[in-house]
């Protein structure tokens, strides 16, 4: 008998694939990690959402795409290996499409597709901005906060509230309390389909990789108001649909 | 704007009134059919080509061939891949006697398949109880085989799980746990035997899709059937351990050791009895590692197929 173990569930997550170039740019100060994966005379730019998770959030779409195009991700300021800048303005949405900017311009791409999900603020402000380096938007989903106001429920934000219920734990003084508790209701808000309980656990740990201090510095600016306003009211969010495990790939059937 | 369907039906490819409610498949089989001893009909579906074949065994008819859908499309790129369902699930018929449901009887069921599909020569593997048909295939037509694959196989040979020894023929004053595996608790209340038993299968976390296609297709059966295949008779200790020393093929066993429903004991002794088999054994792995952990169990099997066919100079 010749016998041998093998550890299907390391520690550490594997990758599909592992980027070719990895580095930082910096700006005022702000480091911010980049990772590019594949070559090609077409780029595809996977834009950070919000600093709630980081550039793992496109672990399903970076493999398949890297096979044909060049694809860029980077971890949003406050979260993943970029720098938690302690100055709220520091995380306003124009600071990361410049950090975009920024690196586009390090790895020579003069023009690239802009993916983003759920927060599409800095996806927008880059295509605005800057139309000559934006060959397309593909904008996935809405902002939760939206589907909150959808279904009748809108707590204040900051004030103290005395239940943690449900959305209720949209709120600076939970967060404060329990990072991780909103982290884990909010994406399993997201991800409310049956067997997700992967991606529901991704995105846990994603988010224990900042803290509530460092995502409320960002409250302080003005763009998160702009944020809430750039989504339509009352759509919903389907953000999940990007990056879903693949034990239950969802391949949309043309009829 | 286009409207992207959430989940679209598959179009009924077949007339069989099974697939027409079942999920849509990464691969169609090419050919489907059926064998039929002593008026006992058995469903069989051959998906590609290419040799060697590779034959996914039927397993405890508590499932049927679906079980084998993350090997299917996989192989059947570069093999040709034969499945079937066993007696008492899937398309196959539903005998009332458990004479039909015995080891013996799904061995023959496997090489009437193999015949019916012009297999002349596989690579078996087999997924648990489905060892047992598997052995005796092996040993008493070895010209047939080429390989042999266990994935988590239950046989009596190693330690059975602690603590699992309800009686299953007694009445019990409770359903706890392994008390479901009792005849009466199956016909009081046969999905929730299912859904334990597979929660047992599958105690790898994420594993929620797993355990509702598995209790689906268990209850593609009924309690009646379940019952008749425990009554027929599997094969005793004496009798595996002779057909294990008789196996010359290359053999590969893959367990879990943190199976469940066997215990992680089983396969480790069949690999220790049959000659020069491998062993490998996937740490926090549950009893239906194909199922849960498919990329892993595919790419062993890749490398088995291959290595096989490397020691015969390529006329496996």
């Amino acid at each position: 008998m010749i016998a041998e173990l093998i550890v299907a569930d390391p520690r550490e997550q594997t990758r599909a694939r592992y980027p070719d170039v990895s580095g930082f740019v910096e700006r005022d100060g702000v480091r911010v990690f980049y990772e590019v994966y594949g070559e090609g005379d077409r780029t595809v730019l996977l834009m950070p959402t919000w600093q709630i998770i980081h550039s793992r959030m496109w672990k399903a779409q970076i493999a398949d795409m890297a096979r044909r195009v060049r694809v860029i991700t980077f971890d949003p300021r406050g979260n993943g290996r970029s720098d938690r800048p302690r100055d709220g303005a520091a995380y306003d949405r124009r600071e990361f499409a410049d950090d975009a900017l920024a690196i586009m311009d390090r790895c020579g791409v003069d023009r690239t597709v802009v993916v983003s999900w759920c927060d599409e603020g800095q996806a927008l402000i880059l295509a605005g901005a800057h139309p000559e380096r934006v060959a397309g938007l593909v904008l996935i989903s809405g902002y939760p906060r939206a589907a909150a106001a959808a279904r009748g429920v809108d707590y204040p934000f900051d004030e103290p509230l005395d239940t943690d219920e449900g959305w209720a734990k949209s709120n600076r003084y939970y967060w404060l309390r329990d990072w991780g508790g909103f982290v884990e209701f909010y994406f399993s808000q997201i991800f409310n389909e049956p067997h997700s309980t992967k991606p529901i656990e991704d995105a846990l740990a994603w988010g224990l990789e900042t803290d509530a201090e460092t995502i409320l510095l960002e409250n302080s600016t003005v763009l998160v108001t702009a944020r809430r306003h750039a989504t339509p009211s009352g759509s919903t969010c389907c953000c999940e649909t990007s990056w879903r495990s693949p034990w239950a790939p969802r391949h949309p059937t043309r009829r | 704007m286009v409207m992207v369907p959430q989940a679209d039906p598959a179009d009924p490819p077949h007339d069989a009134q099974r697939l027409v409610r079942e999920q849509s498949r990464a691969r169609y089989p090419d050919r489907t059919g059926f064998i039929e001893r002593d008026g006992v009909r058995a469903f069989y579906e051959v998906y590609g080509e290419g040799q060697p074949a590779i034959l996914f065994a039927s397993t405890w008819s508590i499932v049927h061939s679906r079980i084998w859908k993350a090997q299917i499309p996989y192989f059947a790129r570069r093999h040709q891949v034969v499945t079937f369902d066993p007696r008492g699930n899937g398309s196959s018929d539903r005998p009332t006697g458990a004479g039909a449901y015995a080891e013996r009887e799904m061995a023959a069921d496997l090489l009437a398949v193999m015949d019916a599909t012009n297999t002349d020569r596989a690579v078996i593997v087999s997924l648990s109880l489905g060892a047992q048909r598997a052995l005796i295939v092996a040993t008493e037509h070895p010209e047939r085989v080429a390989g042999l694959v266990f994935l988590g196989p239950a046989v009596p040979l190693g330690e059975g799980l602690p603590g699992r020894d309800a009686p299953f023929d007694e009445r019990l004053e409770t359903d706890e746990g392994w008390a479901k595996y009792n005849r009466h608790f199956w016909r009081r209340d046969h999905r929730a035997f299912l859904e334990f038993f597979f929660a047992q299968c599958f105690t790898e976390p994420h594993s929620t899709k797993q355990i509702e296609d598995a209790v689906g297709w268990g209850l593609d059966s009924d309690p009646e059937t379940l019952i008749l295949t425990e009554d027929a008779r599997a094969l005793d200790e004496d009798a595996v351990r002779g057909l294990c020393g008789a196996i010359r093929c290359p053999t590969l066993v893959i367990q879990g050791d943190a199976d469940a429903v066997t215990g992680p004991s089983r396969g480790i002794a069949l690999a220790d009895a049959i000659p020069n088999a491998r062993l490998v054994t996937i740490a926090g792995g549950g009893h239906i590692s194909n199922a849960r952990d498919p990329v892993l169990v595919n790419l062993l099997i890749r490398d088995f197929v291959e290595d096989a066919i490397d020691q015969h100079g390529g006329s496996l």
